[in-house]
């Protein structure tokens, strides 16, 4: 038994698990954690892939933002529905939406998410994939001298979309108010 | 000091900024904000004289921009400190402060007020930065941004239309002389290739450059100088500049922008002073303009106009000592009509604030009313007429002693006849405003003495309108700061001095007979020398050789152009338009068969897919979504499928 | 040892339980942590085509960054723009909104 794999197959598992909850469940607060979980997952795969630094970064940013905020804005909304929906509905009231989602309630997120996994396993097969493991060591130096030097503009565009995206939301959020 | 020297032209860039961007949140516009800052500036352009004068001095250079790659071009930007810098610094903000507290009572309560201190601090930046730099590019730089500042102070009360004229004839006139002076740049770069002062006269001085690119180089600089300077023929912008704000006036139309020409002949003087024939002609313009300008001044009945004149014919003066070898002197002059000019132009402002008017027939008497103000004009008159112990004597007896020493004695005649000119006409000015009886009744009775933000700068520039000329000689102070290697010593000469003072003495007693006393039937002078009067009073007619020589042309050849343009241009025109029509009129019916059944049945076929298509258009937006990933897996499929 | 495959096939069932969820549920906030999953399974994607095929170079992880740096963005913004709509117009079901339709 191979122990790598092992975590791999917990983690997947836990991963898609609250991930199905993210889009299942009826109280929409309860997504909102389940996702922290399946967020943390993810970190997690990251660390197996040896890149520990967007794992530190996913639980900051993801976890302790993203969510963060998610949670936020279901606390503060002025409307009660929006905590807890679609008590009554199955799957979407758009008659596509329907349409894609006619099967049971419960199943029709894993058979869509097989579905589209399905077809993306049987395009990846047709390719001839290393099988070999990742490389060893750390991800951090090598990242952080590249946004430096090769990425750097990307970077600082990055940085003035965050201070846009702030500014944005900050407006939004005051015009509102009134 | 010398070495922070960039400073001083930064302090009224800072105020300019200031007064521009917040003039309507600052306390009184922000008029304090350009006095201050200008006060700090000629503080410590006092210290750089002093460091300078203990020989200390700066030469800083940084690279601006960099032409080409195979055999690049370096411009240069950097300011040098010598004598001749330190001096001017000092004049230029001592006036530019001056200037600026006599404002704040003269353009009190003006609807412009933050503007007009917002320009004068741009322009008492752009003139310090003239004054600063260290090559000719820099300078030229510098040079077209004072003559921007002037357009927009001469057109300050830009409702009046002679105002927007005058402003607009200020700013062609002076860039024709500015076209001169940028070939001669061109000129000195191509043959040189550097347009820095000190490299120029190094390589002159070791005889590097031919003898015609010196002359033709100097013409050329000697151009932008006639130009900005109001020399003839250029000088037609200064008197209908007048129509600016006096203050505006005494700054940049007599103290410090127009003396700007004056100062490029001297910064380059070493490309002058190579070429002989660049000198006579240098000579020949300061002379001519002397004596051509005096006479005008002396029939002239508005009281601005006479000191533009005036003005005029003092830069001349200047224009001629440097001419006739004497940088020196030139630069002497220059100092010490900056003090009495501003200070005339100022009382002349104080006489307007107080009387309403320009014009001298509607006043005399004055002195009574306004003392102050009479008193310092009459200084300020006694320092242009040239007497001793005035300032204008020693500056003006300099000139007049090189030129009498010169080549060309004729220039010295010239001179002595300009001078008793000056005399009579300041005395004119002087009787026609302050003394006699009042002509106007209602305007005297109304005439008042100005506020003290006004008078003070008046008794200061009055009290260095007497002494300022001792003063500047004291222990030989400024002859060792602007110092003109190869100029030799020359000696006093008591016939100059005494043919000097002899024409500015005779010159006031003449205009006594003729203003002060009723010996003189002055209708009388009028009609005997009734010619010379018109000529006089025409200026000469120069206004009206320009507009016959060169305006009418212009005119001609464009209404000639208009009429080419109306019966053989628009003929051919009208044929093809006509052929047009008859080419048309068969197209048409092509049209409405063929191309509009087509356009039609496009229409409706665009019509029906709409109307097939709009059920798609639900505008929710997970439609939309799941239209987009469709697409995609389509494409993915596709991709696999059919690539691999 | 895991493979490549097993995080490409781990990314696309997590990217369909997204899709499923953008695409079905009307909750617009349940939509935003939709695309937050899908987001999350491009990102391994990234990373472990990054690690696998190119190891020693950082470009994938580079790429993950700024996705992460975007959906932090998108978050931040759409939710502010869902409360603003849920506020004027007291709706937060996205099939209720059609302004896009004119």
């Amino acid at each position: 038994m191979n122990w790598q794999l092992v975590t791999f197959y917990i983690l997947g598992l836990v991963i898609l698990y609250a991930a199905y909850r993210v889009v299942t469940s009826a109280v929409i607060t309860h997504a909102a954690l389940w996702l922290a979980v399946a967020l943390v997952g993810v970190a997690g795969i990251y660390l197996q892939l040896q890149a520990e630094f967007l794992a530190i970064i996913q639980v900051l940013i993801y976890v302790g933002a993203i969510v963060t905020i998610i949670i936020f804005a279901i606390m503060l909304s002025p409307l009660r529905e929006i905590k807890t929906e679609e008590k009554d509905r199955r799957g979407g009231a758009t008659r596509m939406g329907r349409a894609v989602a006619s099967v049971e309630w419960g199943l029709a997120p894993v058979a869509a998410g097989l579905l589209f996994a399905l077809g993306m396993t049987w395009a990846y097969s047709r390719q001839a994939w290393p099988v070999g493991s990742v490389p060893p060591g750390l991800i951090t130096e090598p990242l952080g001298k590249s946004l430096m030097t090769t990425y750097l503009l990307p970077f600082e565009v990055a940085s003035v979309l965050l201070l846009v995206a702030m500014v944005g939301a900050i407006v939004l959020a005051i015009r509102g108010q009134k | 000091m010398a070495q922070y020297a960039w400073v001083i032209p930064a302090l009224p860039l800072l105020s300019w900024l200031i007064i521009t961007l917040w003039q309507k949140r600052l306390p009184d516009r922000g008029s304090y904000v350009g006095i201050s800052f200008t006060f700090l500036a000629f503080v410590y352009a006092l210290g750089v004289l002093w460091e300078v004068a203990h020989g200390a001095g700066a030469h800083v250079v940084l690279p601006w921009a960099v032409i080409g790659t195979i055999s690049p071009i370096q411009i240069n930007i950097g300011f040098q400190v010598d004598g001749l810098t330190a001096i001017m610094l000092s004049v230029v903000t001592f006036i530019s402060f001056l200037v600026q507290l006599y404002s704040l009572g003269y353009m009190h309560g003006d609807k412009r007020y933050g503007r007009y201190y917002g320009t004068l601090s741009f322009f008492t930046f752009s003139m310090l930065g003239l004054v600063l730099a260290d090559n000719l590019i820099t300078l030229f730089i510098f040079f077209e941004l004072v003559g921007v500042a002037s357009y927009l102070l001469i057109g300050h009360y830009f409702e009046r239309p002679s105002a927007q004229k005058a402003a607009i004839k200020a700013f062609i006139t002076t860039r024709i002389g500015d076209v001169g002076f940028f070939i001669g740049i061109l000129i000195l770069w191509s043959a040189t290739g550097t347009v820095a002062f000190d490299k120029l006269a190094a390589l002159i001085g070791e005889g590097a450059v031919a003898p015609w690119v010196i002359t033709l180089g100097a013409l050329g600089i000697l151009g932008g100088a006639v130009g900005k300077s109001a020399q003839f023929p250029l000088h037609v912008w200064l008197p209908d500049a007048m129509e600016g704000p006096t203050p505006v006036s005494a700054l940049i139309h007599a103290a410090t922008m127009v003396a700007a020409g004056v100062y490029l002949v001297a910064r380059s003087y070493m490309i002058f002073y190579a070429s002989p024939q660049a000198l006579f002609w240098v000579a020949l313009i300061g002379a001519v303009t002397a004596l051509f300008a005096a006479t005008i001044a002396t029939v002239q009945t508005d009281m601005k106009k006479v000191l533009a004149y005036s003005t005029i014919s003092q830069l001349g003066y200047m224009i001629l000592g440097l001419g006739v070898g004497n940088l020196t002197a030139g630069m002497f002059h220059l100092t010490t009509h900056a003090f009495f000019k501003a200070l005339l132009f100022l009382t002349a402002g104080s006489v307007i604030h107080g009387t309403e008017t320009q014009e001298m027939h509607q006043m005399g008497g004055l002195i009574k009313k306004m003392p102050i103000t009479g008193v310092t004009f009459l200084a300020g008159g006694l320092a242009l007429a040239g007497i001793w112990p005035f300032a204008g004597f020693y500056s003006k007896d300099e000139i007049l002693l090189t030129a009498y020493n010169s080549q060309y004695p004729i220039f010295f005649w010239m001179g002595i006849l300009a001078a008793f000119l000056t005399a009579y006409y300041t005395t004119r000015v002087a009787f026609l405003v302050f003394f006699g009886e009042p002509r106007d009744h209602h305007r005297y009775e109304h005439a008042h003495e100005s506020p003290w933000m006004m008078t003070v700068p008046l008794v200061i520039l009055g009290i260095l309108a007497v002494i300022g000329g001792k003063l500047l000689l004291t222990g030989e102070f400024f002859p060792h700061l602007i110092l003109w290697q190869p100029a030799e010593e020359l000696s006093p000469n008591p016939l100059v001095m005494g043919l000097a003072l002899g024409s500015g003495l005779l010159g006031i007693l003449v205009g006594y007979l003729v203003y002060g006393t009723k010996l003189v039937n002055r209708q009388a002078v009028i009609k005997a020398l009734y010619p010379l009067y018109q000529l006089f009073k025409h200026k000469w007619y120069v206004d009206e050789l320009y507009d016959w020589a060169i305006v009418r042309p212009v005119l001609w050849l464009a209404e000639a152009a208009g009429w080419v343009d109306a019966h053989g241009v628009d003929g051919v025109v009208n044929a093809v338009g006509a052929a047009g029509v008859a080419l048309s009129s068969g197209a048409g019916a092509f049209d409405l068969a063929v191309v509009d059944g087509a356009v039609n049945g496009v229409a409706a076929g665009t019509v029906a897919v709409g109307r097939a298509t709009r059920r798609t258009e639900t505008g929710q937006l997970q439609a939309y979504l799941l239209t987009l990933a469709l697409v995609v897996v389509a494409g993915l499929i596709v991709f696999q499928v059919m690539g691999g | 040892m895991v493979s490549l495959h097993g995080y490409l096939v781990l990314a696309a069932f997590l990217f369909g339980l997204g899709l499923y969820g953008a695409l079905a549920r009307t909750n617009a906030i349940r939509i935003l942590m939709a695309i937050e999953l899908m987001l999350n399974a491009v990102n391994i994607n990234l990373v472990a085509f990054a690690q696998y095929l190119t190891p020693g170079l950082v470009t994938g992880a580079v790429f993950a960054v700024f996705v992460i740096t975007v959906a932090a963005a998108e978050a931040a913004v759409g939710l502010a723009i869902v409360l603003l709509v849920a506020r004027q117009r007291g709706v937060i079901e996205v099939d209720k909104i059609n302004l896009m339709k004119w």
